[in-house]
């Protein structure tokens, strides 16, 4: 008796795992991709960190199901990965990585200036402009997802917004952190 | 440039984003779990049979002790700042160097060979897209270069050892004193920056012209005789160079990074160049 009750909890435990993430996969896929395109500068890229922490949430089960806010999980886990890539990825294939064309999303023609800006900023400045206006996370979360301080994160976002308006033009919108 | 830019550029590039099948990431989770748990298991399994095996061998002969462990192999390849010769640095290869004229500081700069043709001078890097490394180089070329300076002068071209001034002890004051180097102008302003995680100011030069006596441009140096030629003095000995300059406070420790560039330099090496600068990274160590 107590077998079956504890294989009945084991199939609704897994029901609700896949529940979960069908829901947060569509209601976050797209919305983690461009975020992580944004950190990345490449879309391929931010397509496979994402998939991959969405892997991880598979793996994680129960843990993920327990979790708070699914979407921060999520895209902690990715830029986590990305930064860990990079840390590993000490040879050439990562310096020819950056000197190749990285991949766009087709049909964005229109925004090629503001990707190629993004691109030229440096990647602490670029994390922290795509989580705080692309994600519209407040200062003290992007901080707590990028592990940094929130001064660090305040002089990172007004030196990436001077950095886009020496390309782009001056500034407009909110400016207050 | 606008925030709302940005939000249109990520709502038209959220309707761009090609979906995958949950299923495969799933069912890719699942074996990532097994993995996991495969290991979580052998680990313990290794943990009792290693136990077995030292409470065995500290009863029995001691000749059954295993051999030390190698000698573990660095992850950077320790580069000397004054090398007899000028080796050429492996693409993608680690390298570490205790900059030049920053003896006794406790700084380590790190950096990644970025690509096929770049030679280690003990300064810093450099490239030519042409000919071979002598011992001074042919334009056009690119430099990297890490050292320290605590002084720079005040004229320009009227003697050897042109008198100086102290660098300022925050990195921005230093980095306009730089801008205002006589004989260099300054492209932009100095702005206060990080690099490797260090306070930092930035400034971009150029050197319009050498003094025509010594044929060079003194920057900045650290010794008593600011005159060129001698070690831990930088200069430009080409018209025309554009140099990027930052100057890092590495927890006390004076640090200054740049890049030069010479006028007509092939796009991709300038691209190589970036690739080398970003990879830079500043630690402070034991001396």
């Amino acid at each position: 008796m107590s077998e079956e009750i504890l294989a009945r909890e084991q199939r609704r435990d897994s029901t609700q795992e896949a529940d979960v993430l069908h829901d947060v996969f569509e209601g976050s896929y797209r919305r983690l991709v461009v975020q992580l395109y944004a950190v990345t500068g490449d879309s391929a890229e931010a397509e496979d960190l994402v998939q991959e922490a969405f892997v991880r949430a598979a793996a994680a089960g129960r843990r993920f199901l327990k979790v708070e806010n699914h979407e921060a999980w999520l895209r902690t886990a990715a830029i986590n990965l990305h930064r860990n890539r990079w840390r590993k990825m000490r040879n050439f294939s990562r310096i020819r990585y950056r000197l190749e064309r990285p991949t766009d999303l087709p049909g964005l023609e229109q925004h090629v200036v503001v990707i190629t800006a993004l691109r030229a900023l440096p990647a602490h400045q670029r994390e922290v402009l795509a989580l705080f206006y692309l994600a519209d996370l407040p200062v003290a979360e992007v901080a707590d997802t990028l592990g940094c301080a929130v001064g660090t994160v305040k002089s990172r976002l007004t030196r990436g917004r001077e950095a886009l308006a020496e390309t782009l033009g001056p500034w407009e919108g909110s400016s207050d952190v | 440039m606008s925030e709302q830019h940005l939000k249109d550029f990520a709502e038209t590039a959220e309707r761009r984003v090609p979906v995958p099948d949950l299923a495969d990431l799933t069912s890719r989770g699942r074996d990532l779990r097994r993995i996991r748990m495969a290991a979580v298991a052998g680990a313990l399994a290794l943990v009792v049979t290693i136990g077995g095996v030292f409470s065995s061998v500290t009863r029995d002969d001691r000749s059954t002790v295993p051999a030390e462990d190698p000698v573990p192999t660095p992850a950077f390849e320790e580069l000397s700042a004054r090398p007899a010769e000028h080796p050429r640095l492996v693409p993608g290869k680690q390298y570490a160097v205790r900059p030049w004229n920053l003896d006794g500081y406790g700084v380590s700069a790190r950096f990644i060979a970025p690509a096929r043709g770049w030679v280690w001078r003990g300064d810093g890097a450099l490239k030519m897209p042409s000919g071979t490394y002598g011992d001074l180089p042919r334009r056009p070329y690119a430099g990297v270069a890490v050292m320290t300076a605590d002084r720079v002068p005040v004229r320009q071209c009227s003697e050897v050892n042109p008198p100086r001034q102290d660098l300022a002890e925050d990195p921005l004051a230093a980095a306009r004193q730089i801008a205002e180097i006589p004989g260099t102008r300054a492209i932009g302003s100095a702005r206060a920056t990080e690099l490797s995680g260090w306070p930092a100011a930035y400034v971009r030069l150029e050197v319009p012209k050498l003094c025509p006596k010594w044929n060079d441009v003194i920057l900045w140096g650290v010794t008593k005789a600011m005159f060129g030629g001698q070690p831990g003095i930088a200069t430009v000995i080409y018209p025309g160079q554009v140099l990027e300059v930052w100057v890092v406070d590495v927890d006390g420790a004076w640090v200054i990074v740049y890049s030069e560039l010479s006028p007509g330099l092939p796009e991709g090496i300038r691209a190589e160049t970036r690739v080398l600068l970003d990879s830079v990274e500043l630690e402070k160590v034991e001396e």
